[in-house]
């Protein structure tokens, strides 16, 4: 699933480490979301999306959906 | 384009990505520092045989004492580039508590499986380095409740800490897919291997080889579903 979490960490000027700092999650799960090999359970991507003040859709891009958000 | 857009540009791709993870370096990483504690293992079986097999003949000979000062220096090499490639700085941002933890958890765990292995192959009638830890020997029963011990007790406390405190979700899906494959394996392995033997085209099944080819795979899947 295509995602704009890097855009939105690089905005704020965060590495991926302070990132996984504030999703309790490693560099490793930021890396893998950012690249889209791994897609997030929705309690994490709520988390992220509290965590920039978005909707999570206006972060995720739901592919299957025709790109709706793209 | 113009030039200052490209440069603002390349600024910002270098701002996105620093301190970021590199899983082709690590990898690389991982690839040396498993070839060198392989190397470390074999070469210290080779100066346990050498050892062994001077002590049996009444002492050490000219030849042997020289062969084994070469690979005592050879180890203490490889230890040493080890340890500089641990220590090398990666560009990354350091780890953060739960990574430092986790990862502390997994080297304990290999390193209590390191001193279980070598307590097996050299703690029975004689170094038995030719079948090693796939070995169906008997052990001295001290050895045995020590490893009974470690096995059944230490290691489920620190696999349990593990999950519970060291491991994201992201790291729990690869583990649970690695677990899949691993079954997989067993499920499949096992029967294939039983009805081959049955048929009298192999031999026996033996349970250990099978135990360390599911946790092969597993580990195989675990790994590259974290890292990819």
């Amino acid at each position: 699933m295509k995602n704009r979490l890097k855009v939105l960490r690089a905005e704020r000027n965060w590495s991926q480490a302070e990132l996984a700092a504030h999703l309790d999650v490693s560099r490793q799960a930021v890396n893998a979301i950012e690249t889209g090999k791994y897609d997030p359970s929705l309690p994490l991507a709520f988390r992220i999306g509290r965590l920039f003040d978005m909707q999570i859709e206006d972060i995720f891009d739901d592919e299957t959906n025709g790109g709706r958000n793209g | 384009m113009t030039r200052p857009m490209v440069a603002a540009m390349a600024e910002l791709h270098d701002d996105m990505n620093h301190g970021d993870v590199d899983n082709g370096q690590r990898v690389k990483r991982v690839l040396k520092l498993s070839g060198l504690v392989f190397a470390i293992v074999f070469l210290f079986g080779i100066g346990t045989g050498i050892t062994y097999a001077s002590l049996e003949d009444g002492g050490f000979t000219l030849v042997r004492s020289a062969i084994l000062g070469v690979v005592v220096l050879m180890t203490l090499f490889c230890v040493w580039l080890a340890v500089r490639i641990l220590n090398a700085p990666t560009g990354e941002a350091p780890p953060t508590p739960k990574e430092r933890l986790n990862r502390n958890l997994l080297i304990a765990c290999g390193a209590l499986g390191f001193v279980m292995s070598m307590l097996m192959m050299f703690t029975q009638d004689g170094p038995d380095l030719t079948n090693g830890l796939l070995s169906n020997d008997p052990l001295q029963p001290g050895i045995a409740i020590v490893l009974l011990v470690l096995m059944g007790v230490v290691l489920p406390i620190l696999s349990f800490v593990w999950h519970r405190s060291a491991v994201d979700e992201q790291e729990v899906a690869a583990y649970k897919d690695g677990a899949l494959w691993g079954l997989n394996v067993f499920m499949l392995g096992l029967p294939v291997w039983w009805i081959a033997w049955r048929g009298g085209f192999v031999p026996a099944p033996d349970m250990i080889f099978i135990y360390f080819a599911t946790i092969f795979v597993m580990g195989a899947v675990w790994m590259w579903k974290k890292y990819r």
